[in-house]
């Protein structure tokens, strides 16, 4: 079977477009035991399957790390995932919606509806791979609408609500990516970028990352679609980590996502670590500031990452699931509240953003100027094909991103399922009153002065969980990924104009209606390509829907905004207390 | 998680070459030494100085190729570069190792194990900034425990019978030693092929379940320097080939069968002839074993093959005798007051020999010419003449036993514990196997049985050495034979051996001339490392087997959609 090989090898040659996926073996034995599943899988007096999709991912991973111009890390790996999506009822009431917390059921569920199918285009192994998998959870999800059910029988005021809508059925063919990663070559851009830090013994550790991701998808269901798409993804994370006199850890951080490592641009990568090398040796001696209450502009890309942080969470639309204990559903009501609560449902035609803005999600949208944009799709992971969605019309709540699945606040997908749940792709929010970089920092200012302050604060750069609460939960846990949280980028603005870099602030909660209250926009609109981190109760909700399609919890969406203004904004010293300084002295400063 | 790796990245490989260099021109262990010197000197300034320092720094490359009946599932080639830290403040007598009391323990230990990332090519300037830190790390660790145990240790009452007066850690002599870094051997696409097609043969089943084969070729290199001045660098080649099977009996019982080969060269693995012949011979005996019937719940006599015995004396025997488990007072230290005693019929003797490479013509995987704490390997009796003499130790002493006998081991990022090798267990009475089943018939007869069993094969168990549960131990037989007073074999399936182990071994009555061995990977508390274990086949007076737990899973609604059909094939037999 050295087939797979040389197609790769091929592949790596000839950079043209692959066979269509059509009539491969893999959709053939998707296509296959979905349909006999249909037909034929059912136990006596049990509830058949009405909805089946099987999706199969192709992942190819390059991970290549690098300090000080040596790698830590050269691995690439392949794998093919299986994930199942099988609901037994009908599209009323079915076994999704629905939380169980007793039992081994919750943990089950967890668990199921994915598992590792052969590399090997074997027709055969890979059926039977399917079938072995579609057995066991329509075993598992028939128990789980009968549990349901029953939980239903007993309680009054349960959603009415459908469990999935129908859709017609889609087909859309998209080859594989053609581009391979050049290991070599970007070994040689790891080394070369980690090395800028070398003679810098303030720094304590540092790294280079890139990730080359090169995902496609095969995707079939019983309503009659299926689709194939490929998904590439190229990723260099700079990170270094230094500490201040006084003990307090600095971290910085950045990312720059493309779709192929062709469009990563050496030198202005490097251009960018630099300039972040300077800015934590500054950062180590910088002054930090006890508390802050005032006017804050987000500058550039600190602006899109305030936008995708806090404000795109609330925009999508949630289905709460039902559970067998009230006083489990208690508990999670009490929990979100305190997690900065749900999305912006209830505020459906009313006031969310001043009357100048709009906020629109544009999955067919490619780039920003020159920048990529990287949250595109064609069609969604419910085999609905995409389309723009205006969410906020001059300032008025029109529409939340949705799925096949209703809740009480949308009935209708707008094709937005990505991931565990609903999620933007492209997210613009478009000022129609902007103001050029100078009349908003004259505005600034002009509050500064107005309210005697001593300076004002502008914000260059959140890093990838700066403002979302969430996120930060995550990232202390561990669970964001390669994603660095690196510190927040603030500086002290005087009114003579000078800038001072502040260390070690935190923002106070800062939640989605301070948005209704931004003072004003710049006029060139920053990309920053970000994971989507939804609000507490859409995971919660993607516990009770089915699995997530291809087991990334985050999807990435670029968000593009203008710098902005906010009249109000709370920091302060970051709490916590911070280790001593190393008490021998780095090898690389003996005899420097 | 299986993955698979296409393209193998030549330029980190040849980074990493540095065959044949002697350990003086070894920059690595230059730069650990530089390093240790440097922060260890550093730190003695400090209020609460270090006693001890050590590094250890493993290399690892592992190619690893799975299929399964007939494709291939995963194909992987990975390196790593692990630091271990072994960082002491206080003394040998008292130090932050020390055991606390209550039962905080995993709060107190933390999750600080190795963490620093550390570059993979040889000449790099990040490897001394990787153990600086992680030095400086581990040292604030240190230091911060060290003050609780010197709390605990004035809060906590001394029990006069569990006093540890033997201290925290052992000297050790300064050892120097050095082998050529090995070179891996292995032809991944060839191997890709191979388990392809040795996998295939189980795809004519529809009743098997799983049937995979699994390849893998390593380099295990170990860099070590301590504070006292050692300088150890092992590099250890390890290849093995694992098949896997099972079957689903009628009644829906999973029925499984592994079979594996390790070598220190790709040369010891199997022909393609042998491999073949035993995957013929594991579908014979999967296909018999399917029809074949249920135990019920039976105590009388057995014999335990001489594999079977290996493992039964690794898992039931092995654990009890690593000394780090004296330390723990929830353990149940089955032998702790037993030296000098017997604990074992007078014709059995149990030695340990890490320096053992081979048995016969049967490699030993449990060999090592040095342990993790840089301590000589040697060989130890445990058992002399059913006598219980000593237990495995590493650095850490227990009572009755000051210093280390070179049993030290750890998987990368563990802390060491004292773990088993090659456990070897001869026998001065031996019969014939023809005899030792005749003797088995005697007993049979005497105790007014039907039949006696045959334990053939085992997959391994387990076995609890805590206070708090009873001290038993369940063993997972695969291939089981009743025995009739005929002579007639019969193959039965769906039962467990147990039992506690002190009656157990004073049990056995004889053995045969024909020791089996062992060679696996075991798991525990230090992480997996390498183990072989050689044993007679044994006659054993009384045991116990009970019903295996009964699998409550439904058989798949609808057939097998694959070319093998709905109707098992005839198998080999």
């Amino acid at each position: 079977m050295k087939r797979l090989l040389r197609i790769l090898m091929l592949l790596a040659l000839a950079a043209g477009p692959m066979v269509a996926a059509e009539d491969d073996v893999v959709m053939k034995a998707m296509r296959d035991e979905l349909g006999r599943s249909m037909q034929q899988l059912h136990l006596p007096d049990v509830d058949k399957p009405y909805f089946i999709a099987y999706r199969v991912n192709d992942g190819e991973i390059t991970v290549i790390a690098a300090t000080l111009g040596d790698l830590t890390a050269s691995d690439q790996e392949r794998s093919r995932t299986l994930n199942i999506e099988l609901r037994v009822g009908d599209y009323t009431l079915d076994n999704t919606n629905f939380l169980p917390t007793r039992g081994t059921e919750r943990f089950s569920r967890m668990f199921s509806g994915s598992g590792q199918l052969p590399i090997d285009n074997d027709y055969e192994q890979i059926r039977r791979a399917i079938w072995l998998a579609t057995d066991a959870e329509y075993k598992r999800s028939a128990e789980e609408l009968s549990s349901k059910r029953a939980v239903f029988k007993n309680r009054k005021g349960v959603s009415d609500l459908p469990d999935f809508t129908k859709y017609e059925a889609v087909n859309i063919t998209g080859a594989p990516a053609s581009s391979k990663a050049e290991v070599i070559a970007l070994e040689k851009l790891a080394r070369e970028l980690s090395a800028i830090f070398r003679g810098s013994p303030e720094i304590l550790k540092s790294e280079v990352r890139i990730t080359i991701r090169n995902l496609y998808s095969r995707y079939v269901n019983s309503e009659g679609s299926s689709y194939t798409e490929p998904d590439p993804m190229a990723t260099v994370t700079v990170s270094a980590e230094s500490q201040a006199a006084d003990g307090q850890p600095l971290k910085e951080a950045f990312d720059v996502i493309v779709i192929s490592s062709s469009d990563f641009h050496k030198d202005e990568i490097a251009a960018r670590t630099r300039k972040m090398l300077e800015r934590i040796k500054t950062l180590r001696n910088a002054k930090t500031i006890e508390r802050y209450n005032g006017p804050v502009l987000f500058e550039g890309q600190a602006a899109a990452q305030a936008f995708g942080q806090v404000f795109a969470p609330a925009l999508v639309s949630t289905r709460i699931p039902t559970s067998d204990d009230p006083r489990f559903e208690a508990g999670i009501q009490q929990f979100l509240a305190q997690m900065g609560g749900g999305s912006l449902a209830d505020r459906l035609g009313g006031r969310v953003l001043p009357a100048d803005y709009d906020v629109v999600d544009k999955p067919h949208d490619k780039a920003q100027g020159k920048i990529e944009l990287m949250g595109g799709a064609q069609i969604d992971d419910e085999a609905v094909p995409t389309k723009d969605t205006v969410i906020v019309e001059k300032g008025i709540l029109k529409s939340l991103l949705s799925t096949r699945t209703p809740s009480t606040d949308s009935k209708a997908t707008t094709g937005s399922r990505h991931g565990i749940g609903a999620s933007p792709t492209n997210l613009f929010l478009i000022s129609h009153k902007p103001q050029t970089e100078q009349e908003l920092r004259k505005q600034i200012m002009d509050i500064v002065k107005q309210r005697g302050l001593e300076y004002g604060l502008v914000v260059r750069d959140l890093g990838a969980v700066g403002l979302s609460w969430v996120g930060r939960m995550g990232a202390i846990a561990g669970q964001m990924g390669n994603l660095n949280p690196g510190d927040v980028e603030i500086y002290k603005v005087y009114p003579d104009g000078k800038e001072e870099l502040v260390r070690g602030v935190e923002f106070a909660p800062f939640l989605v209606g301070g948005f209704k209250d931004v003072l004003a926009s710049g006029d060139q609109p920053s990309v920053y390509t970000g994971p989507f981190i939804p609000m507490a109760n859409a995971m919660l909700a993607g516990m009770g829907g089915t699995a997530g399609p291809n087991g990334d919890p985050f999807t990435m969406v670029s968000y593009v905004a203008p710098s902005l203004l906010f009249e109000e904004v709370s920091l302060k010293r970051t709490s916590g207390s911070s280790p001593n300084p190393p008490v021998a002295p780095s090898p690389m400063a003996v005899g420097n | 998680m299986r993955v698979c790796r296409v393209v193998l990245t030549f330029s980190l490989l040849m980074g990493l070459a540095a065959f044949g260099q002697e350990p003086a021109q070894d920059g690595v262990l230059k730069v650990m030494q530089a390093e240790l010197t440097r922060s260890y000197d550093a730190l003695k300034k400090a209020p609460v100085a270090p006693y001890f320092l050590s590094y250890q720094l493993t290399d690892n490359r592992a190619i690893s190729v799975e299929s399964e009946l007939g494709a291939l599932m995963g194909s992987s080639d990975r390196t790593t570069r692990l630091l271990d830290l072994d960082l002491r403040v206080g003394d040998y007598k008292l130090d932050n190792t020390h055991k606390l009391g209550g039962r905080n323990e995993f709060l107190q230990r933390g999750f600080g194990e190795a963490t620093a990332t550390v570059p993979l090519e040889n000449d790099s300037e990040g490897l001394a900034i990787a153990l600086w830190l992680e030095t400086d790390h581990q040292y604030k660790d240190a230091v911060q425990r060290y003050e609780a145990v010197k709390t605990s240790g004035n809060l906590r009452k001394t029990d006069g019978t569990e006093k540890k007066d033997e201290g925290d850690f052992s000297k050790a002599p300064s050892e120097n030693y050095s082998e050529p870094i090995s070179e891996l051997k292995f032809d991944r696409a060839a191997w890709e092929q191979k388990v392809r097609s040795y996998s295939h043969p189980f795809a004519n089943y529809s009743d098997m379940i799983d049937g995979s084969v699994t390849a893998s070729g390593e380099i295990e290199t170990r860099r070590y320097v301590n504070s006292d001045g050692s300088l150890i660098r092992i590099s250890s080649p390890f290849y093995r080939l694992m098949i896997s099977a099972s079957i689903r009996a009628t009644d829906g019982e999973v029925l499984p069968l592994h079979r594996d080969w390790m070598s220190f060269t790709p040369e010891g693995l199997p022909s393609d002839a042998e491999v073949n012949k035993t995957v013929t011979d594991m579908i014979a005996i999967l296909t018999a074993l399917r029809k074949a019937p249920v135990e019920e719940p039976y105590t009388g006599p057995a014999i335990l093959s001489g594999r079977a015995a290996a493992v039964f004396f690794h898992e039931i025997f092995g654990h009890r005798i690593e000394g780090d488990r004296l330390n723990n007072d929830e353990d149940a230290q089955t032998f702790k007051k037993r030296i000098n005693q017997s604990v074992l019929p007078p014709f059995l003797s149990v030695y340990s020999d890490p320096t053992l490479k081979r048995i016969g013509s049967t490699e030993l995987v449990g060999y090592y010419p040095f342990d993790d704490e840089g301590v000589k390997a040697r060989r130890l009796t445990i058992v002399q003449n059913g006598i219980f003499k000593s237990f495995l130790t590493s650095r850490t002493p227990i009572t009755g036993f000051a210093e280390s006998n070179g049993h030290g081991r750890r998987q990368q990022g563990h802390k060491v514990e004292a773990r088993q090798a090659n456990l070897v267990v001869e026998s001065s009475k031996t019969v014939t196997r023809e005899e030792l089943k005749k003797k088995l018939i005697v007993e049979v007869k005497a105790a007014k049985k039907p039949y006696g069993l045959l334990f053939d094969d085992i997959q391994g168990g387990f076995t609890f050495t805590q206070r708090t549960i009873p001290n038993a131990f369940n063993i997972n037989p695969t291939v089981v034979y009743r025995i009739y007073t005929d002579g007639r074999e019969e193959m039965v399936r769906g039962l467990d051996l147990i039992g506690t182990p002190l009656i157990a071994f004073s049990k056995i009555s004889a053995t045969d001339d024909q020791p089996g061995i062992f060679n696996g990977v075991c798991g525990a508390e230090s992480g997996w490392v390498p183990v072989s274990a050689s044993a007679p086949g044994m006659l054993i007076d009384q045991i116990e087997v009970q019903r295996k737990e009964k699998s409550q899973e439904r058989l798949p609604i609808l057939p097998d959609p694959t070319s093998r059909g709905p109707e098992t094939k005839a198998a080999g037999n």
